[in-house]
C-alpha cells in the first residue's frame, strides 16, 4: 500500500467521523501547515489561529474532498483562510491604523521572538504577498507546479515562471547580505 | 521534494541555457527554504484542536442518535396511523354496503311500487277519516252547544238561590 492510498483511506475514516484519524491528519499536517501560516504574516499567536480554523474548517469540509491530492486541497483551504484574515485585516487597518503602528513600535520584542525572525523569514518578507504565498505553498505544501497551477486557475507556465522569479529574487537577497 | 520531474517540466517550457539557469534558481532557492528552521506549533494548541474536533464529533454523533430515535419513533407513528385508516376504511366499506342493500332502487321491483302506492293511499284515507270525524262532530253539535249553554245562562239568572248554594 503507498503513501498515497493509506492516506486516501485515513481521510475515509475521518468523513466516517473517526476521532482517531482526524487525530492522525492533524498530527501529519501540523507542522507544515503552521509553517506555511508562520513564514507568511511571521505571528506565531496569529500563525496558532489560523491552523485552528483550518483544523476546524477541515472537519467541517472533509466530506466535499473527493480524492485526488489531498495536500492540493488541504493548502487550498489554507490559502483561503490565510485570504480571509488579509481581507479582516484590511478592513480593521482602515479604522485603526494608527493606533496599532503605534503600540507595535512601543512593544519591545522579546528574545525568542528576535530568534525566530531569521534572514531567510525577511527575506521572504521582502518577495511580494502572491509570490511569497506560491513559494510557500509549494515548499510546505509540497505541491507540484501543476497542482500549484491548478490551485491558481493559471497555466502551468505561468506558476513556473512566478516561482522562478521569486525563488531568484530571493536567491539574490541571501547572496546581498551574505 | 515534490512529486514531479522538474527537468521534463522546465525542458518544456525553455530552451537550452534558460532551462538550465531556471534548474539552478529553482534548486538553490529550494536550498534556501529547507535551510530555514523548522517552527512547531504550541502542543496545547494542538491538543485544543484535536480537543474541538473530538467535541463536534461528540455533538455529531449525539444529533445522529437522536435523529435516529426520532426518525423511528416517527415511523413507528406513521405505520400506526396508516394501519388505522386502513382499519377504519375496511369499517367504513361494511357500512356503506350495508346501506345501500337497505336503498338500493335497483333492487325494487314493480310489485314493491304497487304495494308502496296503495299503502300509501290507504294512509292518506286514514288520515282524512280521522280529520273528518272532529270536524263533522263539530258542525252538526254547534247549535246545540250554543242552546245548552243559552238555557244554563238563563237557568242561572231565574234561579235567585243560585248562588246561595
Amino acid at each position: 500500500m503507498d503513501k498515497q492510498q493509506s492516506l486516501e483511506q485515513l481521510v475515509q475514516q475521518c468523513q466516517d467521523g473517526n476521532e482517531a484519524a482526524f487525530t492522525q491528519l492533524v498530527d501529519m499536517y501540523s507542522n507544515r501547515c503552521y509553517g506555511f501560516f508562520y513564514r507568511l504574516c511571521g505571528d506565531a499567536t496569529l500563525s496558532h489561529d489560523l491552523l485552528s480554523d483550518l483544523f476546524i474548517k477541515l472537519y467541517e469540509k472533509i466530506n466535499t474532498y473527493k480524492g485526488g491530492s489531498f495536500e492540493r486541497w488541504l493548502f487550498t483551504i489554507a490559502s483561503n483562510i490565510f485570504h480571509d484574515y488579509l481581507r479582516f485585516q484590511y478592513r480593521q487597518k482602515k479604522l485603526i491604523d494608527g493606533k496599532v503602528k503605534e503600540i507595535i513600535k512601543e512593544t519591545p520584542r522579546t528574545k525568542t521572538e528576535q530568534q525566530m525572525i531569521e534572514k531567510v523569514h525577511i527575506m521572504i518578507g521582502k518577495l511580494d504577498d502572491d509570490t511569497a504565498e506560491l513559494i510557500l505553498m509549494r515548499f510546505f505544501g509540497q505541491l507540484s507546479f501543476k497542482e500549484l497551477a491548478e490551485v491558481r486557475s493559471e497555466p502551468i507556465g505561468t506558476t513556473l515562471s512566478k516561482v522562478h522569479r521569486g525563488l531568484k529574487k530571493l536567491r539574490e537577497l541571501m547572496g546581498d547580505t551574505q | 521534494m515534490n512529486k514531479e520531474n522538474i527537468n521534463e517540466l522546465v525542458n518544456q517550457l525553455y530552451n537550452g541555457r534558460d532551462a538550465q539557469d531556471v534548474l539552478e534558481d529553482i534548486k538553490e532557492g529550494d536550498r534556501i527554504l529547507s535551510s530555514m528552521h523548522q517552527v512547531q506549533p504550541d502542543k496545547e494548541v494542538l491538543d485544543a484542536i484535536k480537543a474541538d474536533i473530538r467535541g463536534r464529533l461528540l455533538r455529531r454523533s449525539s444529533r445522529q442518535k437522536t435523529f435516529k430515535i426520532v426518525s423511528s419513533v416517527a415511523a413507528c407513528l406513521l405505520i400506526l396511523a396508516l394501519a388505522g385508516i386502513a382499519y377504519l376504511n375496511n369499517n367504513k366499506t361494511e357500512y356503506v354496503n350495508n346501506e345501500g342493500t337497505e336503498i338500493n332502487p335497483s333492487q325494487w321491483n314493480i310489485d314493491n311500487d304497487i304495494e308502496i302506492a296503495e299503502l300509501t293511499e290507504e294512509l292518506e284515507a286514514a288520515i282524512d277519516d280521522i280529520l273528518d270525524i272532529p270536524l263533522d262532530e263539530y258542525v252538526e253539535n254547534r247549535d246545540n252547544v250554543f242552546d245548552v249553554l243559552e238555557k244554563e245562562i238563563e237557568s242561572v239568572a231565574s234561579n235567585d238561590n243560585f248562588w246561595d248554594g
